[in-house]
């Protein structure tokens, strides 16, 4: 049961003017091997409330297996949410029928992390790119190939690639062309799920400057994945800390890296390797690993690895917090 | 005059007494495949001092692994071959050895932590097992001696209840327990030098951290030579002494980690270290290095990064250069180094680009 001093909490955390409103989303999956009676689930996303402004960009980021990913996906509707909801624009994405939900799809898309992966090996990019107008059955074939022309302008990459197959580029010309194809349908939210982070060094600052573009250009609302903080740092204007399918904390930019309040905020951006010698190099050293998702521990979930321990932690889950303007904790040292 | 001579020449000696672990000259290798020859390796020479931690950086196919996998000479071949060139480990040309020398020396005197910790662990043999298996082979040790020294090792690298954790398996284990598996291994023979590719990229910052924190601890504790590769240049600078930066099969910069970050002298090195996002500061728009990295089987006449390079001129294109040596222990290979720099400098007095909302 919620307190009612929590409810209000979370009711900061959502205004009603956001343009995408998370509202205490869940998603478990089963886990195999049990019956049903004793069925155990890894919870993957647990209990999350935030809201991303259209325009911004939200950074979330949290070691592998905290749930970011599945946040990312569950938003899109691309698993039925076990708990909450998500409205988008006004309108929530649960009651909408399956018919409506493929119209509101155009809306949103995903960049996935893997451009080899997730470019069919067998079309060309022509065909790649011409998918979503024919799934979605926009304009004739003429406006598609003009369209398409166009994207291949907007990402810089020149029409001859057209006629090209995926094994033909280069990772980096790959993710140029999953970022056109999911700019086709014009979304006004796009996922990013870890993006760059299969790029080498110098491509990787070519791709973050194009999806800076775009969003200036297309003014996209970008929800961006990423276990690397120093990208995070670069692109976002808010970003949230993922524990353990937990979100621990919210904030803008500047608040989260300099001025990190939950333990393991902190932790997690004094572990940044910095390529800046002459900087204090003090770091917190977290002990031991992320404890399993199944089995996840009482209370605060970060306690088993926190140095400010005490017993409420233990015992009692803490809640997200507002301590100042716009930055949100759930810790209880911020009670 | 001569004073100046004979001071030198003190100096040498007293160089080389704090010398050299491991030289590598000239060395060059090529891959046979099908698409035609992948010269990997062309013409590497770099060295490896006594106690020191060499960086080598640079992206994905620039040779720095094979550099590498070469010293360990595990090269697969066909189609891998080394072409040329002398990997002296003190003083030994590792390439003129036998099998069973080299046998003797790999995972003995220098041994390897490779990216990867799930395949490069075997599957079907406990953690234990693995850690064992090295001392008995290599220093002779009994069974239930070699399990006493593996249990203290696996103390030594943080594995918690060891007892518990030598009778496990690889997948039991999560990614930074497995890599600590990985280290224990390859420090257990306590090498002279350990060859690092990527230790930490597969783990999250935390891990990260505490992986970095090990190895600097274990560093001091064994007084081995250390050689990381990796692409992360705020891995390069929190734990490097030297470093090496290699594109496209050759070596472009060496120098000492702070006159990197303070003033590279190559436009590939100034280029990178202009295209990663710094914490703190001003946020500004990244520069990108255009382009992308040349194809490996291409005959390249002249300055292989000139295509991407914003200072090429006309002798970039037509000549390869020489590594210049400016003195100090700094050698690049670049034609116009005299006038580059100008990127960290336009970084540091524009920091607009991109406002923040």
């Amino acid at each position: 049961m919620k307190t009612m001093e929590e409810k209000n909490a979370e009711g900061n955390v959502i205004k009603d003017e956001d343009f995408i409103q998370v509202k205490s989303l869940k998603q478990y999956f089963p886990v195999s091997g049990n019956s049903l009676l004793n069925r155990q689930y890894v919870k993957a996303v647990d209990d999350v409330s935030f809201s991303i402004r259209k325009g911004e960009t939200l950074g979330l980021v949290g070691e592998s297996g905290c749930g970011k990913s599945t946040l990312g996906r569950t938003l899109l509707q691309l698993y039925v949410p076990t708990g909450g909801e998500v409205i988008f624009d006004g309108q929530k994405l649960g009651d909408l029928r399956k018919k409506e939900m493929k119209s509101f799809r155009k809306r949103m898309q995903l960049i996935f992390q893997d451009p080899s992966a997730c470019l069919n090996p067998r079309k060309t990019v022509r065909e790649i790119l011409m998918e979503p107008y024919r799934i979605h059955r926009v304009g004739t074939e003429k406006e598609r190939e003009q369209k398409v022309l166009f994207l291949m302008d907007r990402v810089g990459l020149e029409s001859y690639y057209l006629s090209r197959y995926p094994h033909e580029m280069s990772g980096g010309q790959k993710q140029r062309v999953g970022i056109a194809r999911a700019l086709a349908l014009k979304p006004e939210l796009i996922v990013c799920d870890e993006a760059v982070s299969a790029l080498d060094v110098s491509i990787q600052a070519q791709v973050i400057n194009l999806l800076e573009q775009l969003q200036e250009e297309f003014s996209l609302t970008y929800l961006f994945i990423s276990h690397n903080l120093s990208i995070v740092h670069h692109i976002s204007d808010r970003v949230a800390v993922m524990y353990l399918g937990k979100m621990v904390e919210l904030g803008s930019d500047t608040a989260i890296y300099e001025n990190p309040c939950h333990p393991y905020s902190q932790a997690l951006i004094s572990a940044i390797p910095n390529a800046d010698c002459e900087k204090d190099k003090s770091r917190i050293l977290l002990t031991g690993d992320v404890p399993s998702p199944v089995n996840p521990p009482s209370g605060c979930r970060f306690h088993t690895r926190c140095r400010h321990c005490r017993e409420i932690c233990r015992q009692e889950e803490p809640g997200l917090r507002e301590i100042e303007p716009d930055h949100y904790v759930a810790c209880h040292l911020f009670g | 005059m001569k004073k100046n001579e004979k001071t030198a020449e003190l100096q040498e000696t007293a160089d080389d007494r704090n010398g050299s672990l491991l030289r590598i000259e000239n060395l060059e290798v090529e891959f046979h495949t099908v698409e035609g020859i992948h010269k990997a390796v062309r013409k590497v020479s770099y060295e490896v001092k006594m106690g020191e931690t060499l960086g080598v950086v640079g992206e994905s196919g620039s040779g720095k692994s094979v550099t590498a996998l070469s010293v360990m000479q595990l090269i697969q071949s066909p189609p891998g071959k080394i072409m040329g060139g002398k990997i002296l480990f003190e003083e030994k040309d590792l390439l003129s050895l036998s099998k069973e020398e080299m046998n003797h020396i790999r995972g003995n005197e220098i041994a390897m932590i490779f990216q990867e910790p799930m395949t490069s662990l075997n599957p079907i043999h406990t953690c234990g097992k693995q850690i064992m298996e090295p001392l008995i082979l290599h220093k002779g040790y009994s069974k239930s001696e070699a399990y006493e020294k593996a249990l203290q090792m696996m103390g030594q690298v943080g594995i918690p209840i060891p007892r518990q954790r030598m009778k496990e398996y690889p997948h039991q284990l999560s990614g930074g327990m497995r890599q600590r598996v990985m280290i224990a291994m390859a420090l257990v023979c306590k090498p002279k030098l350990l060859i690092a590719d990527e230790p930490t990229t597969a783990l999250d910052v935390t891990i990260q951290a505490q992986i970095l924190e090990l190895m600097k601890i274990l560093r001091k504790e064994m007084n081995s030579s250390i050689i990381m590769i990796t692409h992360d240049l705020g891995v390069v600078a929190e734990m490097c002494d030297r470093v090496v930066v290699m594109y496209d099969g050759q070596i472009v910069e060496v120098c000492k980690v702070s006159d990197l970050f303070r003033h590279p002298y190559h436009p590939y090195s100034e280029g990178l270290i202009c295209s990663i996002p710094s914490i703190g500061g001003t946020r500004r728009k990244l520069y990108a290095i255009k382009g992308t990295v040349p194809s490996p089987y291409e005959e390249k006449t002249g300055c292989s990064f000139a295509p991407r390079c914003q200072y090429a001129k006309d002798i970039c294109r037509r000549q390869c250069p020489e590594m210049t040596d400016l003195g100090n222990g700094r050698l690049v290979r670049c034609w116009n180094y005299r006038e580059t720099g100008n990127l960290m400098e336009t970084a540091k007095e524009s920091p607009e680009g991109r406002g923040k909302a």
